[in-house]
């Protein structure tokens, strides 16, 4: 895996984000913030995973990073290119460098078009081939993804949900992009067909030196693919970390709630002090106030309640648990550290 | 797992349209369509044979034959003749091609102009979309005919300027049937794809929008054609539209008037041609619509 962190310029830059949307009716037109303040940076060449539950902003925040939704403030960078506010036919220019598998394949895919014909649209819009060349160019793509010339001529009701977002996957590929983004890219398929994909994206990834911006719920998956971890919880970053020692021993009390969830707890059973999050995620709308994971914070009722997880919001600082991994919780040290019964497989 | 949830979703939307063979056993099995469609071939068996199929094809043309005016139904004119003694089945016969023509004419004017800027408006949104829809509002406020009738007074009489009042008049439907289709389908996730790849606007209106839109504009047509067949008619019958020697049926049925209580036939049978083509669009429209949108049930 190449994790080498190069000295050169990150490909995308992220700085203090915030993208909000507006409500209508309801809620008397106030915003909800999708991403509130979000500043992250990948680095060519890496794979990046934002992982948090439905609601924590992560799909918004990529939706931005490729412009198809409006930034409120912030900034955000491609290859060393503010990008945040252009538009038009530089706009267009950019799209080409970065593209994105949705994770709906079917529904990604126009159902009244061929497969060559949707394979062969972004080479049409962007290097105006035609005839011969545009045909053994679609061909050459549905190789790569391991799909054959008697798909050629099918429509997306009649592949399967793996041929599917392979032919997405060879979409995204077909203009040969630096940034990929994945939005949940497997978890609309098959168990079994899961894994097929992940290797393809894995072997795609080291074939032709790609950046993926990897977006799941998906533990596994994030696991599987990712060298770095974002973890986003109602619009905010709260803990960013290598894969490994994430995965070993989270920084934050939220990371350590979602793998113990992930996990099912089946295993030790030992310590249940469940360090699962309490009640449902509360709504963007109205954010807690200081921390805002504290109103399910399994770490904040063992300390007894502290008063500042209520008042202050806390920085994404570093932590004391090895390199560039960094958390915003105030009692990050007083997680436990890793333990032998935890996470043995 | 979520997946198999988002596929459930996912797949009945999927549109029956490419399924040809589904469309045509289900006009078929049902009784109602299965006569739309006999009226309809009818008619466009009438409309390209014409010329060779009526018993008098000079007199439906317009040659008269005084001595023989205003025979009842019978004998060697079947449906009878008119008051110039011009054969009645004849001059049906060869009316059936002006009144399906100028009725494609009007509904094919009206899908051109309206399909697109409807797919315009729902696609972008904001304030072009509330220009657009506002136009179509402000044609809608008049009722079809009467705006038509308007169009006609400042272009003059004749059946090709009646066919271009009844498109003017005919277009903000469709510009709104469309607007609805592509609002929704601007949230579908393949357009969504479409343009992170960065496929222009109007690329993806055109490729995109409008060919998914196509099942609900071809059963307003098909509905359409019918309705506009009986809106020419209409503007013949006051003489707004097609001009006489012309077989024009509207026109019959105004010339019939006058005789309308001794010689009903001279009346009757062109109205009944303009029911029976107008029955015929409808009853096969109704079950397009329920084959494409099986949520509306028929009354």
């Amino acid at each position: 895996m190449s994790t080498e962190r190069s000295a050169a310029a990150p490909l995308v830059e992220v700085r203090d984000l915030v993208v909000e949307y507006r409500t209508r009716g309801l809620h008397g037109g106030r915003p909800v913030r999708a991403v509130a303040g979000v500043t992250l940076e990948i680095a060519a060449g890496e794979v990046y995973a934002l992982v948090g539950e439905s609601g924590s902003g992560k799909t918004t925040l990529a939706r931005t990073l490729l412009r198809l939704v409006d930034v409120t403030s912030g900034d955000l960078a491609f290859d060393g290119r503010e990008i945040t506010r252009i538009s038009g036919e530089e706009l267009r220019r950019l799209r080409r460098r970065m593209q994105v598998v949705y994770q709906d394949p079917a529904g990604s895919l126009d159902p009244r078009m061929a497969v060559s014909e949707l394979v062969a649209e972004p080479l049409r819009t962007h290097e105006r081939l035609r005839g011969p060349a545009l045909r053994s160019r679609v061909l050459e793509l549905l190789t790569d993804v391991g799909l054959a010339q008697q798909h050629l001529s099918r429509r997306p009701h009649e592949l399967s949900g793996g041929q599917a977002q392979r032919v997405a996957i060879a979409r995204a590929l077909a203009l040969r992009p630096e940034l990929v983004v994945l939005d949940e890219p497997t978890s609309a398929l098959d168990v079994s067909v899961q894994a097929q994909i992940l290797n393809l994206l894995a072997d795609l990834r080291s074939a032709h030196g790609l950046t993926y911006l990897l977006i799941s719920h998906d533990l596994g998956v994030v696991r599987h693919l990712a060298d770095r971890v974002g973890v986003m919880y109602l619009g905010r970053l709260v803990e960013e970390s290598p894969a490994e020692p994430l995965f070993a021993d989270p920084g934050h009390p939220y990371t350590e709630a979602l793998l113990r969830s992930a996990i099912g707890d089946a295993g030790d059973g030992g310590d249940d002090r469940a360090a699962t999050p309490i009640g449902d995620i509360p709504s963007p709308l109205d954010p807690p106030s200081g921390c805002r994971f504290h109103p399910r914070c399994w770490l904040r009722e063992q300390l007894e309640h502290p008063a500042v997880c209520a008042s202050d919001e806390p920085n994404l600082v570093p932590i004391d648990r090895g390199d560039a991994r960094r958390a915003a919780c105030h009692f990050a040290d007083q997680l436990h550290p890793s333990s032998e019964s935890r996470r043995a497989s | 797992m979520i997946g198999a949830n988002v596929e459930a979703v996912a797949a009945p939307q999927e549109l029956p349209s490419r399924d040809r063979g589904r469309v045509v056993r289900a006009l078929l099995a049902d009784p109602l369509s299965v006569v739309g469609l006999v009226l309809i071939t009818l008619l466009v068996v009438a409309a390209a044979l014409g010329p060779w199929i009526a018993p008098f094809p000079d007199q439906g043309a317009g040659q008269t034959n005084i001595g023989e005016a205003l025979l009842p139904p019978g004998g060697e004119h079947l449906l009878g003749t008119d008051r110039l003694g011009r054969d009645m089945l004849s001059r049906i016969i060869l009316g059936a091609r002006p009144a399906l023509l100028v009725s494609l004419l009007v509904v094919g004017l009206a899908v051109l102009i309206g399909a697109p800027l409807g797919a315009i408006a729902g696609y972008r949104g904001g304030r072009l979309d509330e220009a657009i829809m506002r136009l179509t509002d402000l044609f809608l406020a008049f009722p079809p005919l009467l705006l038509a009738m308007a169009i006609i007074a400042a272009l003059g009489p004749g059946l090709e300027r009646a066919a271009l009042a009844l498109a003017i008049s005919w277009w903000p439907w469709y510009a709104r049937i469309t607007r609805g289709v592509a609002a929704s389908l601007r949230e579908r996730p393949f357009v969504d794809a479409a343009r992170s790849i960065g496929v222009p606007e109007r690329t993806i209106v055109r490729r995109h929008i409008l060919p998914n839109a196509i099942s609900p504009i071809l059963v307003q047509a098909t509905v359409d054609i019918g309705t506009v067949i009986l809106a020419a008619g209409s503007l013949a019958f006051i003489g707004l539209g097609a001009r006489p020697p012309a077989p024009d049926w509207g026109l019959m049925v105004s010339e019939g008037r006058t005789f309308i209580l001794d010689q009903w036939w001279y009346s009757g049978f062109p109205g009944l041609a303009i029911f029976l083509s107008v029955l015929g669009f409808n009853l096969v429209g109704d079950t397009l619509r329920d084959i494409f949108d099986p949520r509306q049930v028929r009354r």
